[in-house]
């Protein structure tokens, strides 16, 4: 009997992924047998961008790549202009890097923990993670003034400092999480359905993780032991002494299926929260910038050449950022951003081989992919029939017009 | 004479359809608020099915090119007709079923199938391969919890049957007159319960709902068999959705919890009618805040696989369980 | 797939001896070495490589990388120089061995415009798929053994010839420059 497939598209637009992505998938009957990935529904041009903006400047743009790991994009960024200009940071201001940098991770991780529940339609958990969620945010405004894009970070350092009325705010949330989030640590190791919809679905294999260039809390379900906080300390992770977590650690094997990305960033959460108590007790005195006045970074950067490379172990992997500066441009000569999400894409067809249908957005979301963030031109469909691009004029004349048209003469 | 009677059926019978509509979407809300508290939020207003449905009558209905148009336009028809015939068969209280003569329990459980098939068919004709998925979901999700609930309802019967209820095994009134929990022995007690548990386990299946949501899974199949569905057809599926999970509660009110409120306290009349009319709702609602809600908002959703193999081996395990018992109950 | 033993190496080798491996292999490529300091002391907390190398000389460059350890792939970087297109390609070594002991290799190979071919790596890392698939769209390098032809960032409709991040005549010309601002 030969098998007779079928195939069925999840995405560009799906209710179970937050970006658009289209995974093309070959079914006979449930099973799939075949898949084909095609990002680039949301492909910005960023990297075009950065070359008529100044470092200064790109730092707003590169906060804009993606909502949730803004501050690791920036931090990736600052790391590869402060490398190809020589600029060292104060001790401070490492210290808060590292410290935003893991109210991000608890951020990303709670949201996706949530979403993960949403997948598998369990909602009051998804909605338990939006709740809780709101806490960090609150957190990250307390400090910043801002939720999503927080504009703390600057070449050189950052621009705001702990207070410690700011400190205050984080220990409290470090005492909230620490009773509440156990609910999604009750989810991974006693929920029934949870094991049942996650376990064994969605494997990446040691060796396929290795081959495959895996990062962050997907390797490290695969059992590879990597964590660039460990392995290549950058800010202040050097006087952290961070361990890679790993499930063989905990649960005695790593199987690379979803239940283990889950377990991993649960842990993780836990993790950072550690972190963050240790920095906030050892940050240490002076000041938070290397120098405070813009004007002088400006001029100082204009004069370097070089090129450099940022790397951090953002929420979702390792986050890479080249930066070439040219003696006499004020510019980025050019710029290339890899976001984790670019790196674990590529494992998305080896982990849907074999699944179900019904495995596959759990399988996309396991990777806690960020669309936006891998791909980096707005092109609009002008949707009767041939595809026209809109210039952003035409645009807006185009939204004008359908203005006047609603208003009352 | 024998016009009247018809008469009065056919006036009692509509009477008694709209009710249930309008009690389906009145506990569609209540069942969205408590689901909203338990997730700690708020949730939308009580007459927010209303809304819905008086919004989708007045849309246009959508009908896919490639779709087989009368079956897809007929489905949701048939599915609501079937669920709105199911209550002229109900017992309500202590009122005797309308038509209560003409059918009983078997009609009642091939009124529910007879309704997924509908669906199913639905989705089938609407040629999306989405709906399609959804579709032999729903048609697997069916014929897996079909067993259980078949067990369940032919050793009611049985038990009707061999402890000598007075009236038709197989008829819903002999139930309702004389609750099965005060004829059985220690063992039948056990039994009953095993084939509760069992028929309470059935109703994420008929209802697509928590555990079972899988032929309308969204975040998998983005609403499976109804992604198609618009307009007038989708206020009928919708309308169906809440019947389906008034009737089932319904079913199981009827078989396991016929205790009437009336008779206790000692009205008769048309005290007794009113008062047990109104208290089999309350059952009703009890039942379904029980088994649809807290169900729902407490799992989450499995694979149709894991589904079937759930149905067929421990639903159906439980329900024979609950068949060998009262057995041994009537034997020793 | 070609047929080698998938692990990472546990006992590493310091920057130094990695530099006089690869300087006694490979007589003719530059090797700069960064210190990347951090922490409350400002010690080197890790070590980046940039070595430069002749195309001629790529594979076997990636030879001896993979005697040291299964290189991990980051990402690929690149810009049009003039006649040249530059590519970066970024390698971790020893990522899983030992704390601050992961070694940042960047090899930067100048492809020369009149031939625009590199040899894929997809057969030794498949993880590079996405990077030589990006490169090939937006800068014209063909990397010859890589199945995948498609587009993968730009839209169906997008003229093949026009490659955005080249600087010359096959670049973005400014009429269309004019819908990224």
């Amino acid at each position: 009997m030969s098998a007779k497939t079928y195939t069925v598209p999840i995405g560009p637009v799906h209710v179970g992924l937050k970006e658009p992505i289209t995974a093309w998938l070959d079914l006979d009957g449930e099973k799939i047998v075949g898949a084909r990935v095609r990002p680039g529904a949301i492909h910005r041009g960023i990297e075009m961008m950065g070359r008529e903006r100044n470092p200064i400047q790109v730092i707003y743009l590169a906060e804009r790549i993606c909502g949730i790991c803004s501050f690791s994009h920036i931090t990736a960024f600052l790391r590869a202009v402060e490398d190809a200009a020589q600029i060292q940071v104060p001790a401070r201001g490492q210290y808060i890097r590292s410290l935003v940098l893991e109210l991000e991770r608890v951020h990303s991780h709670i949201l996706w923990a949530g979403v993960a529940c949403y997948s598998i339609g369990f909602d009051s958990a998804f909605q338990l993670g939006m709740l809780m969620r709101e806490r960090v945010m609150d957190v990250l405004e307390a400090y910043t003034g801002n939720r999503v894009n927080y504009g703390v970070g600057t070449v050189g350092g950052v621009r705001w400092d702990i207070t410690p009325e700011v400190d205050a705010v984080i220990r409290d949330m470090i005492r909230y999480y620490r009773s509440e989030f156990s609910a999604f640590y009750d989810i991974v190791t006693q929920d029934p359905i949870a094991k049942a919809r996650m376990r064994d679905v969605g494997v990446l294999s040691y060796e396929d993780a290795i081959r495959l260039c895996a990062l962050g809390p997907t390797a490290r379900a695969s059992g590879v032991r990597c964590d660039l906080r460990w392995s290549a300390p950058y800010e202040a992770y050097g006087d952290l002494d961070v361990k890679p977590v790993v499930p063989q650690d905990y649960v005695g094997e790593a199987r690379g299926d979803v239940f283990d990305r889950f377990l991993v960033r649960v842990l993780e959460v836990y993790q950072s929260l550690d972190l963050m108590e240790k920095i906030l007790d050892g940050l240490p005195e002076g000041d938070i910038v290397f120098e405070k006045s813009v004007v002088k970074v400006l001029s100082l950067l204009k004069k370097a050449e070089g090129t450099g490379w940022g790397i951090i172990e953002a929420p979702r992997g390792d986050d890479s950022r080249v930066v070439h500066l040219t003696s006499g441009n004020e510019n980025l000569t050019w710029w290339k951003v890899r976001a984790p999400t670019y790196a674990n894409a590529v494992s998305w067809p080896v982990m849907f081989m074999g699944n179900e249908l019904a495995d596959a957005p759990l399988i996309i979301n396991s990777i806690d992919p960020c669309i936006s963030c891998m791909e980096r031109m707005l092109v609009t469909n002008a949707g009767t029939g041939g595809e026209q691009i809109m210039t952003r004029e035409q645009l807006l004349d185009l939204s004008r017009e359908k203005t006047r048209r609603l208003m009352p003469a | 004479m024998m016009i009247l009677t018809i008469l009065l059926k056919l006036v009692a019978g509509s009477a008694l359809m709209l009710l249930a509509l309008l009690l389906a979407l009145l506990f569609d809300g209540v069942d969205r608020i408590i689901n909203a508290r338990m997730q700690r939020r708020w949730g939308p207003p009580l007459f927010q099915p209303f809304y819905d449905i008086l919004k989708l009558l007045g849309k246009e209905n959508i009908v896919p090119r490639r779709a087989i148009a009368w079956i897809f336009n007929s489905a949701p028809w048939m599915a609501l007709a079937s669920m709105l015939v199911v209550f002229l068969y109900m017992p309500v209280g202590s009122l005797p079923a309308i038509l209560g003569g003409e059918g009983d329990l078997v009609l009642i459980l091939y009124m529910l199938g007879f309704c997924g098939v509908c669906m199913a068919l639905g989705g089938f004709a609407s040629s999306n391969p989405i709906a399609n998925v959804g579709a032999q979901r729903e048609m697997i999700l069916m014929m897996s919890y079909e067993l259980p609930l078949a067990v369940v309802a032919s050793t009611m019967a049985w038990v009707a049957y061999r402890y000598g209820l007075p009236g038709e095994a197989w008829n819903l009134e002999t139930f309702v007159a004389n609750p099965v929990w005060n004829v059985v022995g220690k063992a039948g007690i056990l039994g009953l319960l095993c084939l509760l548990f069992a028929m309470v386990l059935v109703v994420p299946g008929e209802t697509g709902k928590g555990l079972m949501d899988i032929p309308e899974a969204k975040t998998e199949i983005l609403e499976g068999l109804i992604i198609e569905y618009s307009g007038v057809n989708l206020a009928m599926l919708k309308l169906t959705f809440a019947l389906r999970a008034l009737a089932i509660s319904a079913i199981i009110t009827v078989l396991f919890f016929p205790l009437s409120l009336g008779k206790l306290i000692g009205f008769s009349g048309c005290f007794l009618y009113a008062l047990d009319f109104l208290w089999f709702w309350v059952k009703v609602f009890v039942v379904l805040i029980v088994v649809v809600t807290f169900m729902r908002s407490s799992l989450g959703r499995l694979k149709i696989g894991q589904a079937s193999h759930f149905y067929w081996i421990n639903v159906a395990g439980l329900s024979i369980a609950g068949m060998l018992l009262l057995s041994i109950d009537r034997i020793f | 797939m070609m047929n080698r033993s998938i692990d990472y190496v546990k006992e590493p080798l310091s920057s130094e001896a990695v530099i006089a491996r690869l300087e006694e292999r490979l007589p003719d490529i530059r090797i700069q070495r960064r210190d990347r300091v951090g922490g409350r002391d400002n010690s080197v907390q890790y070590v980046d490589l940039w070595i430069q190398v002749e195309k001629g000389r790529f594979l076997q460059t990636i030879e001896e990388l993979f005697r040291l350890d299964f290189p991990h792939f980051h990402v690929m970087s690149g810009d049009d120089v003039g006649d040249d297109v530059l590519l970066n390609y970024h390698f971790s070594l020893f990522r899983v061995s030992e704390h601050g002991k992961r070694l940042g290799v960047s090899v930067c190979v100048l492809v020369p415009k009149s031939d625009l071919h590199m040899p894929s790596l997809f057969d030794r890392i498949p993880g590079i798929e996405y990077s030589e698939r990006e490169m090939r769209e937006m800068l014209g390098v063909e990397f010859e053994g890589l199945p995948m032809k498609g587009f993968i960032f730009l839209p169906e409709n997008w003229d093949e010839n026009v490659k955005p991040w080249r600087r010359d005549k096959d670049g973005l010309n400014p009429d269309m420059m004019r819908d990224l601002s």
